[in-house]
């Protein structure tokens, strides 16, 4: 393998990868390692956990095409403390020798055969999604998905169609959060019915490298590929079946309250010291005739608070106790002003929303006393 | 806080001094009263005859028999002990209110402010000693210091039968000749630690910068720097016993295990009898913890914290299967023992939004009801009861586990970590 290339393109590229191949002390030392493979008039670089893969391309002047693999957080750290414009790189006897202005370099590495194979997938009926969109609404759900492998069903988060929208889930089986994006491309029937769920964890992979340009998504039985030129990230789905969450999304409510969404979280926010320790209750009334709604905790260590807002409070008085922490995850990540808070009673879920924004769903279960 | 006058009462080889008590044949012979029979029975106390040859607690029985052939081998009655911990703990309390029991065979007493009322310390100590000789018919040793490190140190300095006292002047300097294994909160490999630091006694201890300590032992040398000096802080607490802080059970196996299976069951077996505890005392927990000893006594403990409080055994059983799954190495596995912590009254908690959380613990409550009227074994975990699996249990380590020869389940140590 020998070829020269502009030292900022080999940066972009070994940057969209290192943090995958330095993030896990693996016990398989060419996981820490890039894939290099040089191709006529590209370096290609390539990284994996095992549960993702994550590739993307330069481009180059390839004398010499062929393949090696090195140590990627020492490959990155070098590149960026050289000051030459122009790096060339070379295999030499199991070594990979860098040529720049500032002197030459070698870094030991391993050869490409040891790599493991990464999962091939065929980009065909696939779909496109805008980046911007999609970023955001992994991010939306993420947050509620706590990745336990104890149960493998809501480890990941659920990826399904209906109609022309993509739907993201994720949950920790307290509380719910579920957007849906539209899907550009015109063929309609792509996921289908199919339900798949890709590893939490790779999701917030996902998000570290993911742009806002378009992004094509392309599925297997085993394994998903998102496409953004020139990367790709394959991961692999979890083999499981998604709770079947619609059946619990209430339609009937018994209390409503819009309220001041900043208002709201720091109300809560100025209440969760007193919750107890460990329970994080804090107990939520809901008082129609006074137009309020009163937030408290009480911890027999540190105090108690009441704090009132303002609301708009349709239905039957009523009140429950939530995670101070699950609430205020819903609401910060909820877009928009107003936040309208529907509940039925103590032990049913309650729903979370914005008008602004219909295509989130914040769905979460209170503490029962 | 300056000034204090604690005593630590240590009983004197507390099983062994009450089962000679109750049977004047075993009265100046050395005996050794063990948790239960078996291959692995470990030595609980061995008596001052047995110990003067050379017995310790905590031996493995045929090593103490080794040592000591002719000693005749008691299966220890706990309920007997605990009656004479209470009985006790009534003498102690009508020198002073703050008695903290320490263990059931130790006790805390806080007498700074009743030397009016019963005289100096070691007249305090003697008239203690006399009234537990008196009524109990027992011998203690006592120690007393400025706080409770140099008390509990002291008590060991004089046994049996004794009484040392330490003047809070001779602090630090009196406890710096003994090797740094004697003080408190030392085991084994924190001796191993510290004699690679070349710390040997614990005047080292004292004279080694306490920030290098901090740094490689974190708030734990810091403190252990500070008992160096002598400095103990705590108080004595006598509702410290009244929180129960963890709840656990450890098997030893009478029979060195490799079969996964079996691991599992005995995980799930012990699991479901920590469940059965904390829902008797009304408690979930959120830390679970998994201690596993292999056959070459390579002891390994690891635990995890769940998002909420449980009690249901499947739930702690599944967690501390999966903790065993991560960490084993394939070494034969001698002991096993699951515990919970960081505990809360269940009163409370959070609902789940795909599994009926009330629903279920009506049925627990249900199960709960039916084994306080029949007993704890007439309903078990599935995984627990198939009957092919017990057969298989039977053939491989030999020993029953029915209900009728419960009696029988070998070296089970019930431990309440208060």
């Amino acid at each position: 393998m020998k070829g020269s290339f502009l030292r900022k393109n080999l940066i972009t590229g070994i940057n969209k990868i290192v943090h995958l191949a330095s993030s896990e002390k693996s016990s398989l030392p060419i996981l820490g390692n890039v894939l290099l493979q040089a191709e006529k008039g590209f370096l290609r670089f390539v990284a994996t956990n095992l549960e993702v893969a994550i590739e993307t391309q330069v481009r180059g002047k390839i004398d010499v095409p062929g393949s090696f693999t090195a140590p990627a957080s020492l490959f990155s750290n070098h590149l960026n403390f050289l000051n030459s414009e122009m790096v060339s790189l070379e295999v030499k006897g199991g070594d990979l020798f860098l040529e720049h202005k500032n002197g030459q370099t070698k870094i030991k590495g391993l050869p490409a055969d040891d790599f493991p194979i990464i999962p091939r997938l065929e980009k065909i009926g696939g779909f496109n999604v805008s980046g911007e969109e999609f970023k955001k609404a992994l991010q939306q759900v993420v947050i509620a998905c706590s990745g336990s492998e104890i149960r493998p069903e809501i480890s990941g988060i659920l990826f399904y169609q209906k109609e022309n929208k993509l739907f993201l889930v994720g949950t920790d089986s307290y509380r719910l959060a579920e957007k849906s994006i539209k899907i550009k491309s015109e063929a309609a029937k792509i996921i289908g019915e199919k339900r798949i769920i890709v590893p939490v964890k790779n999701c917030q992979e996902l998000l570290r490298i993911i742009e806002s340009t378009e992004i094509e998504i392309f599925f297997s039985e085993a394994q998903i590929l998102f496409t953004q030129e020139p990367t790709n990230i394959i991961s692999r789905l979890v083999q499981a079946e998604f709770p079947n969450y619609q059946e619990i999304i209430p339609s009937d409510f018994k209390t409503r309250a819009v309220v001041d969404k900043e208002e709201l979280i720091k109300t809560i926010r100025g209440a969760s010291p007193f919750s107890k320790t460990g329970i994080n209750d804090i107990f939520i009334e809901f008082l129609p005739e006074k137009s309020k709604i009163v937030v408290s905790s009480l911890n027999s260590q540190t105090g108690e608070a009441r704090l009132e807002i303002k609301a708009d409070v349709f239905g039957k008085k009523n009140s429950l106790s939530f995670n101070f922490r699950y609430i205020l995850e819903g609401l910060t990540n909820l877009v928009g002003n107003e936040v309208s808070l529907k509940i039925i009673d103590d032990s049913s879920p309650a729903v979370l929303q914005t008008s602004e924004e219909k295509e989130f769903l914040y769905l979460l279960m209170p503490i029962k006393a | 806080m300056n000034n204090r006058t604690i005593v630590l009462i240590d009983m004197d080889a507390f099983f062994a001094q009450i089962e000679q008590q109750h049977n004047p044949a075993l009265q100046g012979k050395p005996i050794l009263v063990v948790g239960g029979p078996g291959r692995h029975a470990v030595v609980t106390t061995a008596s001052y005859e047995a110990k003067r040859l050379g017995v310790k607690s905590a031996m493995a029985l045929h090593q103490a028999l080794q040592i000591c052939p002719h000693a005749l081998t008691i299966i220890g009655n706990p309920d007997k002990y605990i009656d004479y911990c209470f009985r006790l703990l009534n003498i102690y309390k009508e020198f002073t209110d703050l008695v903290e029991p320490y263990s059931v065979d130790e006790a805390f007493l806080d007498i700074t402010h009743v030397q009016r009322l019963f005289g100096t310390p070691e007249q305090i100590g003697r008239k203690i000693k006399q009234r537990v000789k008196q009524e109990l018919d027992l011998t203690c040793s006592i120690g007393i210091g400025p706080n409770k490190l140099i008390a509990k140190m002291a008590a060991e300095w004089q046994k049996p039968d004794g009484l040392v006292i330490v003047n809070p002047e001779q602090v630090p300097k009196i406890i710096w000749s003994f090797p740094v294994e004697e003080m408190i909160g030392v085991g084994p490999r924190m001796k191993i630690h510290l004699n690679g630091l070349g710390i040997k006694t614990i005047e080292d201890l004292a004279k080694y910068p306490g920030y290098m300590l901090k740094a490689k032992f974190g708030k734990y040398g810091e403190i252990l720097h500070q008992f160096a000096w002598g400095i103990d802080t705590s108080v004595v607490d006598p509702k410290s016993f009244d929180q129960i802080k963890s709840v656990g059970h450890s098997y030893t196996m009478p029979k060195d295990v490799t079969d996964l299976e079996l691991i599992k069951w005995y995980i799930y077996w012990l699991s479901s009898k920590v469940a059965r505890r904390l829902e008797k005392e009304g408690l979930a927990g959120r830390t679970i913890h998994l201690s596993v000893r292999s056959a070459d006594f390579n002891d390994f403990g690891v635990q995890t914290s769940i998002p909420e409080p449980t009690n249901y055994p499947q739930k702690i059983a599944s967690v501390a299967y999966e903790l065993f799954l991560k960490n084993y190495i394939g070494k034969s596995v001698r002991l096993l023992g699951v515990s919970v912590s960081n505990l809360s009254s269940q009163n409370q908690f959070q609902l789940d939004l795909f599994y009926d959380k009330p629903k279920m613990a009506q049925v627990l409550n249900s199960v709960a009801q039916v084994k306080n009227k029949y007993g704890d074994e007439i309903i078990q975990l599935a995984m627990i009861l198939l009957q092919n699996k017990k057969r298989w249990v039977r053939q491989k380590v030999g020993c029953f586990l029915t209900n009728r020869e419960k009696g029988h389940v070998f070296a089970e140590n019930v431990e309440l970590h208060r």
